[in-house]
């Protein structure tokens, strides 16, 4: 009879156990993957989204060509992907330091002193060829084109669109919460050591039982995580997101992907430590059987 | 009593075996109703509002289908026409019919629509405006760096021809307009029926606050077909 309370004691505690783990490992991926610009940045390099931003402005001045009259090639020195890269992790880095509340403000350093120059340029040469008197139409012609061509490489520059989720409010309501999340991870770990501790109370007439509990919560947690992580991993699932711009699809992708390596690297880290305590388990309670055996054999 | 006891360490083995399968399914179980229950369609309604038209499959295409039609621009004789007749409404992203302006060499085709890849196409009728060959006020626009780039050049008693497959319309202009990009007066919907051609006003450079154009009154209406196939 007090092995059944114990057993459903045991078996209550340990889906407690999986569920502590299981906050515990979200909570721990959004505050030490998710929202950490460190682990973010690579996604630069590896999705190649400099190129895929410059290739994207490319296309957009051309398209404005004929609107604006100001040829495309005007802008290309500005926007190759070696100037382009700086300007996109540092729109990263700040973006995601306002999601966690370190800084107030969305922005995106950048020198934009060479491009200026350039349209001023052009502007002069169209003015020459033209006959274009330079009055306060045409500095005004200068100085909107120059905001403009700004405007559009530092959107374009804002690959996550940060600035499109801070307007929508989104981003106001992630900052609201993201704070917590250091507190969250730390009150989910107390609990899975709060739960691990109940168990080996639980188990106190024979402690190596808890270590058996205590591998079954690890394992069935990283499970219930590796699963659907390798799911969405072999299966390409995010490829699915109807992002039509390449760059943000590639960084929206690429830092998801991220995200899911990380869940199943951990997962799979969980399961070895799991397979550890079912080892410790069977060492301990093969030493308390034959001490039995050998207890008994001497009576 | 150590047989006993060994008997009973045996029988627990399939417990040990069960017991995480039973939880796996318990807990997993618990996982997808609590899935089932969180309100996920919030995150995904903002973030299609915050992606807008960068989270769509395509951008300005996006359910654009861009359809060229073969459009005979030869002057029909009278007798094959008819004052009335019927109109084939087209679709976004079509071109329906040729805008012709002699005067000015002007021959280019007319989208029904206004959008970037449309207006880099040819003209662009707004799909706010009467259909060629309907009663009220046709408006087309296009680049003042491309195919309106004369447009300026039209002058009052010049001839416009639009050409569709369902018949040809002659237009003469009646006056040269200039009006800011805010104005809507002249592209509004009239009582009376009339071309309104317009584009930018060419500036130093860049896209202009203000536009310039013509609008035509109606010279001709010849329809292919006759009223009662409308």
């Amino acid at each position: 009879m007090k092995r059944t309370s114990t057993y459903i004691t045991c078996v209550i505690l340990t889906v407690f156990l999986i569920f502590s783990c299981i906050l515990a490992f979200l909570a721990g991926s959004v505050r030490f993957r998710m929202l950490n610009t460190e682990a973010v940045l690579p996604v630069v390099t590896e999705q190649q989204l400099a190129n895929k931003v410059s290739n994207t402005l490319q296309t957009e001045f051309k398209a404005a060509e004929s609107a604006s009259g100001i040829p495309a090639s005007v802008y290309a020195d500005a926007i190759t992907p070696d100037k382009l890269e700086p300007m996109i992790a540092d729109g990263i880095s700040n973006g995601f330091a306002y999601l966690r509340g370190d800084t107030a403000k969305l922005e995106i350093r950048h020198d934009f002193s060479e491009l200026d120059d350039q349209i001023t340029a052009f502007f002069e040469d169209y003015a020459a060829k033209h006959n274009v008197i330079k009055d306060d139409t045409y500095h005004e012609a200068v100085k909107t084109a120059k905001a403009n061509a700004a405007e559009r490489i530092l959107s374009a520059c804002d690959v996550f669109r940060f600035q499109s989720l801070a307007d929508t409010g989104v981003l106001k309501t992630a900052r609201t919460y993201i704070p917590w999340a250091g507190y969250a991870v730390a009150a989910a770990f107390g609990t899975v050591i709060l739960f691990i501790l109940l168990l080996f109370f639980a188990n106190h007439r024979e402690p190596e039982t808890g270590f058996y509990w205590i591998g079954t919560g690890a394992l069935i947690a990283s499970v219930l995580l590796l699963i659907p992580a390798l799911w969405l991993k072999h299966t390409r699932w995010f490829d699915r997101f109807a992002v039509k711009t390449d760059h943000t699809f590639a960084a929206v992708t690429g830092y998801l992907y991220g995200g899911t390596n990380a869940v199943i690297r951990t997962a799979v880290w969980s399961i070895i430590a799991a397979v550890g305590c079912y080892l410790i388990f069977g060492l301990l309670h093969g030493i308390r059987r034959r001490k039995h055996t050998i207890r008994h054999a001497k009576h | 009593m150590a047989e006993e006891k060994t008997a009973k360490q045996r029988s627990s083995l399939p417990a040990y075996l069960l017991t995480p399968l039973l939880l796996l399914l318990l807990t997993g179980g618990i996982l997808v109703l609590c899935y089932s229950l969180a309100p996920v369609h919030y995150v995904q309604k903002y973030l299609n509002i915050a992606f807008m038209d960068n989270l769509k499959t395509t951008g300005t295409t996006d359910g654009l289908h861009i359809k060229e039609n073969e459009i005979e621009t030869v002057k029909k004789p009278d007798a094959d026409t008819f004052e009335d007749g019927k109109i084939n409404y087209p679709v976004f992203g079509e071109q329906y019919a040729v805008l012709s302006a002699e005067s000015i060499g002007l021959t280019v085709g007319v989208y029904y629509g206004v959008n970037a890849e449309l207006l880099d196409r040819g003209a662009c009728q707004s799909s706010q405006s009467a259909i060629i060959g309907d009663h009220g006020n046709t408006v087309i626009d296009a680049h003042v760096t491309t195919y309106f780039s004369e447009l300026s050049k039209l002058k009052p008693g010049d001839e416009v021809e639009l050409f569709t497959n369902y018949g040809q319309f002659t237009y003469k202009v009646k006056e040269q307009i200039s009006f800011d990009k805010e104005d809507k007066h002249w592209l509004a919907v009239s009582k009376d029926d009339r071309l309104t051609l317009y584009t930018c006003a060419p500036q130093v450079i860049g896209s202009a606050d203000k536009r310039i154009g013509v609008w035509c009154e109606p010279v001709s209406r010849k329809f292919n077909a006759p009223a009662d196939a409308k």
